[in-house]
């Protein structure tokens, strides 16, 4: 009824323009008479509404004359409302919004789209407890970025680790690595398609189903404890307070595909689960299907984004849904040239470059979200949400690589392969929430979580061709093993959490306490499954892109699968946690603080007799505490410390091994390692001159025990009992990692600046191996197997080991944001230009002395435009450019490599003194989209 | 199925002879009477001593640490594998001892059922091989035939095997373990004969080597911690290198091999990558001498690899006698492959080679097709009297060790011979 009421009256003063009224005005903050920009000022019962731009400023247009309520509405201000006569002239009038009583966090029962806008992010920055950031909805949806992972990198301190398409994947916080951060979504942890680790791939994510994400740096009791850099907690959409309606849909192209073709290959032959689980028997080659292996050049398709979100709010405002979805749908193409060298050979101390490896990857990445919050308020003192949030991202790779072993200049030895890799994760997340005021001082919250992570990989398989010479022109031949591996791995998570919040006074002195806990089971399943085949006969050419695979002749040597592997694995973690926190407002001043106790008890059972199963067991106390000074409105000065642990991945404490024959140390598992403890100090500085600007400038410092850190071990050790030494997670003695930071946002009329800086500076010492003459000095840094079966003795050249000091891997420390923000409210009109500064940062920590490998600065540059347009601003035009500049992704070794294996200078430059490892470009993309809002 | 039985018999019976044609012993005693002492089925965990007869293993075998398998002469074993799943390849998984002690007359076989042994199978890896680990103290394999293994792995041996891949016929993995291979036979094999992945010390004599690897595969692949001496084998048709000590350059101890007296013909033709080797191959580290050796039709001659260097200093080689029929191979005696920073090969002429000259074997035209992969029945690489090679060698040669001794068996290292190859000159 309404509706059509709204569509006659549209129509009417569509019809009628002449007479429309316009109706203008300013909406400021009481008291300071500052803008309050976003701020909506509504007609009620109508379409008609506007925002207040930058200088508080807003208008609307063609009103048709009559009266009306206005309804201004500003996130934690209380609304105005006022009844108003609009005729054919102008009105203009300036409304001054009252701020809500700043009650320090209580626990707001129907949460109000807090956030979305760049104002509340701020306010709720200002009033957070704890050191956090806060990037918000509004922010997302005008910047380049369309999945979390790429949001992540613009909060201050935070870097993000690629894949393999240029996409940031893992967040580093700090310089933290990602096992050192945790995230969740809507506050709930949540568990990891990766089959090795518990950090979540933020790249799953697409950006336009949160409402804001919060990045905390200090951690208070009431949080899981096992975070040493930050937490990462993706915050959904939350049920509007009135109909809201929003499609968006849009198209893009990478520029590779101007000038190549994308690298097709068909799905639809490969077996989703392994042919052991279908035919229950040994299989033959003959019985598997081949097509998916050929490859076909195409015309990349163009790319499609397409996302809804529909809100409503029924019975009286009581129970407020939302359900929003968010499909896309890309092609990539990227190039790499890869480098492997020999390092520490005995007797050589410089890298010695033995393999170039050209790799191109087309890549399909297919992510879907869909989710939906339920909250229903029964009466003032019980509410209820339910919270459905499913996942899935499917990644379609082909990988081709040309690898030239640089073994001389007659007949090289080179070989080619291709995978092409499906791979399936999907994470669903169910919560049940209910809070309730039991009696006026006592409040009550609990979820009830249920959360499903799962990763596929069917038929990971590589063909592999070798250049054979030996019969009159080159031809490239079948590799001699054929591999086809069924990968999967899924975590179930049962968790329920509660608190216990009571207010109340001490000596005058009011006081929150809140007592609470969690308990979470954990279940991860891991399957490995590999079958093996041989050409037969040995010598057959094949042609990736000419030849079909189906073609060639296998024997089976590898036909039962591998049940018994030690990836047939499943593990469990009991997590039992329980807290005490208090929290009181003296002398302008919050303190908050307490202890958590959390009970880990992690362990395995696999299929393989030699590893049957292990468990580790044992209690983390981690206290708190966090003040927070806060001479006026505006200023807060920040002070914490809190302790935290880190706990081993679940692959690590099995002890597996995982073959050395492609690489030089195989790797391993450790059943001994320990989870890392750290104390972190905090100290910020926080100034909000007006609801949406802010800086910060704040210091941290951490320091960690028995860090968790891959190293070479021995042979015959303690830790490695098996003769051949290996790569594997070990407990170094400590580290310490401190920094300071910087964020700022300023607007100036039209135009906004928004830039942080992170300096981070951190220390661990690492034993490496150098090849030297043994003195009585170093003698013990000999192993005893040196000494007592090669008779290694003083004045003997032998393998030493050395300590050096580095930085933590992936830490830079140089890190900046700066993005440049124009914003024409008249013309409906939102531009961003982006930039991320990523300092040099180790990527990979190596064995040898001097020989780690370290990731060049790298400098993102993204822009984005949006153009919002129609009688009610319902639409928008969006157009966003990813990576202008084409930056190359440079790993090397900072130390020259040998010269008599000095290669072409175009794809090496600088081999007198650098070695350079890898080289990445991942092309421009473009995307232009339209999104319709109906209010 | 009976006929096809009993060519295999013949087959069998040639190959005897052929394997006591080779050694250069000439004990010509009666045979002795055949008596079945022992035989059965053999399962689970063996230890102690077998008596002559057939045993029939249908999954794998395993000598506990500590534990020793005695195997007297004429013991036959018989994997029933197949080759299309670890499961269905048994082998001996040797955690403790093996001595194999047989005798020319009454050799032990390693094998698979008779009707399976045909040379056609000869790549598929029906069984799983002798799959020494660091807790076995010794293996001594003396008037043996080891053939048709090298299975598929189950992927639970990390160290050594990747899923899938085939394994060597025999692993060795202790570097303070003792290894003799003497008197011997080893061949058909899917990869790799000999692989000592963890080391060890070793005395490789007067045995033959052949048919070794479908598309790659060392007669031996030395890696890291392997000391021994190889000398007086004789290496024919295996896919890459006869004989190659290598190491990763973190070895310990290092790996030191010299390779003295051998012949190796027809090697490192099967190899679907070029350039990996065909006769000798040092690199990696490891080091050792070479002399007195005879590379006859090889894809390469010593090599040292290039990008990959062994320890030079103490690498050396020479007299050697260098003869091929193709133009590539001939000019490949100094491996092609394998240049320093100017352009010039690694390995060069010297002192003592003695190039493009027939060495003049007893029963063996050198004309023979250099991809065939098994000398024919009644070869004989003896050098005749007129041969450019009696004689012209070095007695400079002193072995890695003296002697070496396991599971009450010694060897004594022996001297080098001035004739060139494994069987001296008449």
């Amino acid at each position: 009824m309404n509706k059509s009421i709204a569509i006659i009256a549209a129509l009417i003063a569509f019809s009628t323009n002449l007479f429309a009224g316009t109706f203008t005005g300013k909406v400021l903050e009481e008291g300071t008479n500052e803008a309050l920009i976003g701020a909506t000022v509504s007609l009620k019962n109508t379409t008609f509404y506007a925002f207040a731009g930058l200088n508080g400023d807003f208008k609307i247009k063609d009103v048709p004359p009559g009266t009306y309520t206005v309804v201004v509405t500003y996130l934690s201000y209380s609304t105005i409302t006022q009844t108003l006569k609009i005729g054919s002239a102008e009105v203009n009038k300036t409304f001054f919004m009252q701020s809500e009583t700043t009650s320090l966090g209580d626990v707001r029962v129907v949460a109000v789209r807090r956030g979305e806008t760049e104002a509340g992010a701020r306010t709720e920055e200002r009033k957070a407890d704890n050191v956090i950031n806060i990037i918000s909805a509004k922010a997302i949806e005008i910047s380049p970025d369309i999945t979390v992972a790429n949001v992540v990198q613009r909060v201050s301190g935070l870097t993000v680790e690629r894949n393999s398409n240029g996409d940031g994947q893992y967040a580093i916080v700090r310089g933290m690595d990602k096992r050192y951060n945790y995230t969740l979504v809507n506050g709930i942890k949540i568990p990891s398609p990766d089959n090795e680790n518990r950090y979540v791939p933020l790249d799953i994510f697409p950006s336009d189903l949160l409402s804001r994400l919060v990045v905390s740096k200090s951690l208070t009791p009431d949080m899981e404890g096992d975070a040493v850099g930050g937490v990462v907690d993706m915050k959904l959409k939350e049920a509007p307070n009135s109909r809201v309606f929003k499609v968006s849909l849009g198209t893009g192209y990478n520029e590779a595909f101007f000038n190549t073709r994308y690298n097709k290959f068909s799905r639809n032959t490969i077996w989703r689960t392994p042919p052991r689980e279908q035919l229950g028997k040994i299989i033959t080659a003959e019985e598997l299907d081949y097509d998916h292996f050929d490859l076909e050049r195409v015309q990349a398709l163009p790319n499609l984004f397409a996302s809804a979100v529909l809100g409503n709010r029924f019975m009286d405002n009581r129970l407020g849904v939302i359900v929003a979805g968010s499909y896309q749908n890309s092609f990539r193409s990227s190039e790499r040239t890869e480098f492997g060298v020999s390092e520490n050979n005995r007797g050589q101390e410089i890298p010695q470059i033995s393999q170039v490896q050209d790799r191109i990857y087309s890549i399909q990445q297919n992510r879907s979200g869909v989710f939906n919050k339920i909250d229903f308020r029964q009466n003032n003192r019980n509410h209820f949400f339910l919270t459905t949030a499913y996942m899935r991202m499917q990644n379609n790779e082909s990988r081709l690589v040309e690898i030239d072993e640089l073994r001389g200049i007659v007949n090289p030895t080179l070989e080619y392969n291709s995978r092409n890799q499906v791979n399936i994760q999907q994470v669903l997340n169910t919560t049940l929430q209910g809070k309730h005021e039991i009696f006026k001082p006592l409040n009550v919250d609990w979820s009830l979580v249920y959360s499903y992570a799962q990763q596929d990989m069917p038929d990971n398989s590589m063909i592999r061709l070798v250049k054979n010479y030996d019969t009159g022109e080159p031809r490239w031949i079948m590799g001699e093993n054929f591999t086809r591996i069924w990968e999967a791995n899924s975590d179930q998570d049962i968790s329920a959490y509660y608190n216990i919040t009571y207010n109340t006074a001490i000596a005058d002195q009011s006081i929150e306490l809140k007592y609470g806990g969690l308990q979470r089971i954990k279940n991860r399943q891991n399957s490995y499954d590999l079958y093996s085949f041989k050409p037969r006969p040995g010598i057959q050419e094949y042609d990736v892109f000419n030849s079909s695979l189906a073609d060639i002749t296998w024997r089976t040597t590898g036909g039962s699968g591998t049940s018994t592997h030690v990836l047939n694995y499943e593990s469990y973690e009991n997590i039992f946690a329980n807290y005490m926190q208090f929290k009181f407002t003296r002398w302008n001043t919050n303190f908050i603080g307490g202890v958590r106790a959390e009970h880990t008890q992690q362990g395995f059972v696999t299929q393989d007799l030699n590893y049957p199963e292990g468990e580790q067991v044992y209690w983390s106390f981690l206290p708190s505490l966090h003040i927070k000074y806060s001479p006026n409105t505006k200023t807060n000065w920040r002070g914490s410390y809190f302790r935290s642990i880190s706990r081993p991945s679940f692959l690590e404490i099995i002890p597996y091994r995982r073959p050395f024959s492609e690489e030089i140390f195989a790797r391993a598992g450790n059943p001994n390692i320990k989870h890392a403890e750290a104390h972190s100090l905090d100290a910020r500085y926080e100034f909000f001159p007006k609801p949406t600007e802010q800086l910060l400038v704040g210091a941290f410092y951490k320091f960690i025990n028995n860090p968790i850190e891959y190293a070479v071990i021995p042979g015959n050790t303690e830790l490695n009992e098996q003769d051949r030494a290996a790569l594997m997670p070990v407990n170094f003695e400590s580290a310490s990692n401190y920094g300071v930071e910087m964020d700022y946002t300023k607007f100036f009329n039209q135009f906004g600046i928004k830039a942080n800086y992170t300096f981070t500076l951190s220390t661990i010492e690492s034993m490496k191996r150098t090849w030297g003459r043994v003195t009585a000095e170093n003698i013990n840094q000999v192993s005893d197997l040196q000494k007592e079966t090669d008779n290694i003795g003083i004045g003997d050249s032998t393998f030493i080991s050395v300590p050096q000091l580095r930085p933590l891997q992936g830490q830079s420390m140089h890190l900046g944001n700066i993005s440049l923000l124009y914003k024409n409210q008249k013309m409906g009109l939102d531009a961003q230009l982006s930039m991320v500064y990523t300092g040099e940062r180790i990527a990979i920590v190596s064995v040898g002395l001097d020989n780690d490998i370290w990731q060049k600065a790298f400098t993102q540059l993204d822009f984005s435009v949006d153009k919002t347009w129609g009688k009610i601003d319902q639409f928008t035009l969006f157009c966003k450019i990813n990576n202008i500049l084409n930056s190359p992704f440079e790993m090397y070794i900072k130390k020259q490599h040998q010269e008599d294996f000095r290669i072409n200078e175009e794809i090496q430059p600088n081999g007198n003194t650098e070695t350079r490892m890898r080289y990445d470009l991942y092309n421009r993309n473009y995307m232009l989209g339209i999104r319709y809002s109906l209010k | 199925m009976k006929k096809i039985n009993l060519l295999n018999i013949l087959f069998i019976a040639s190959a005897f002879l052929t394997a006591m044609n080779f050694t250069s012993c000439k004990d010509d005693d009666t045979v002795e009477p055949e008596v079945e002492q022992g035989g059965g089925d053999l399962s689970g965990e063996v230890t102690g001593t077998l008596k002559k007869g057939t045993y029939v293993i249908k999954s794998t075998i395993t000598v506990p640490v500590g534990g020793t398998l005695t195997l007297e002469p004429g013991v036959i074993f018989e994997f029933d594998g197949d080759g299309l799943s670890p499961a269905t390849s048994p082998e001996i998984n040797l955690l403790g001892n093996l001595v194999a002690k047989g005798t020319a007359e009454n050799p032990i076989l390693f094998t698979v059922p008779a009707d399976r042994r045909d040379p056609k199978n000869a790549y598929d890896g029906l069984w799983g091989g002798i799959q020494g680990s660091a807790t076995t103290e010794f293996l001594v394999l003396q008037h043996c035939i080891v053939e048709y293994c090298g299975g598929p792995a189950d992927g639970n041996r990390p160290d050594l095997y990747d899923a899938g891949d085939a394994r060597f016929a025999i692993h060795f993995g202790n570097p303070n373990g003792t290894m003799i291979f003497d008197h011997s036979i080893l061949r058909h094999t899917a990869d790799d004969g000999l692989r000592p992945q963890g080391g060890g010390k070793f005395a490789i004599t007067y045995s033959q080597f052949y048919n070794i690897g479908e598309t790659g595969g060392e007669g031996i692949n030395f890696k890291d911690g392997s000391v021994g001496d190889v000398c007086y084998n004789l290496f024919y048709g295996v896919a890459t290198n006869g004989s190659k000590p290598a190491g990763k350059g973190d070895g310990v101890p290092q790996t030191n091999i010299n390779n003295y007296n051998n012949t190796f013909i027809n090697c490192g033709f099967r190899r679907v990558q070029s350039g990996r080797g065909g006769s000798i191959n040092y690199e990696g580290g490891a080091k050792g001498n070479s002399f007195n050796n005879i590379i006859v039709n090889c894809r390469f001659g010593i090599r040292m690899r290039g990008d990959k260097l062994p320890e030079v200093a103490n690498t050396k080689y020479g007299y050697t006698m260098y003869y091929a029929t193709d133009a590539d191979d001939k000019d490949n005696f100094f491996p092609s492959t394998d240049v320093d920073g100017d352009g010039n090969r690694v390995t060069s002429e010297q002192p003592g080679d003695i190039l493009n000259q027939d060495p003049q074997f007893v029963n063996y035209a050198v004309s023979t097709s250099k991809l065939t992969a098994m000398p024919a029945n009644g070869a004989n690489f003896k050098l005749k009297a007129s041969s450019p090679g009696k004689g012209k060698g070095t007695t400079n040669v002193t072995p890695v060790h003296t002697s070496l001794s396991g599971g009450g068996v010694t060897v004594t290292l022996p001297a080098p011979s001035a004739d060139f190859g494994a069987y001296g000159a008449e």
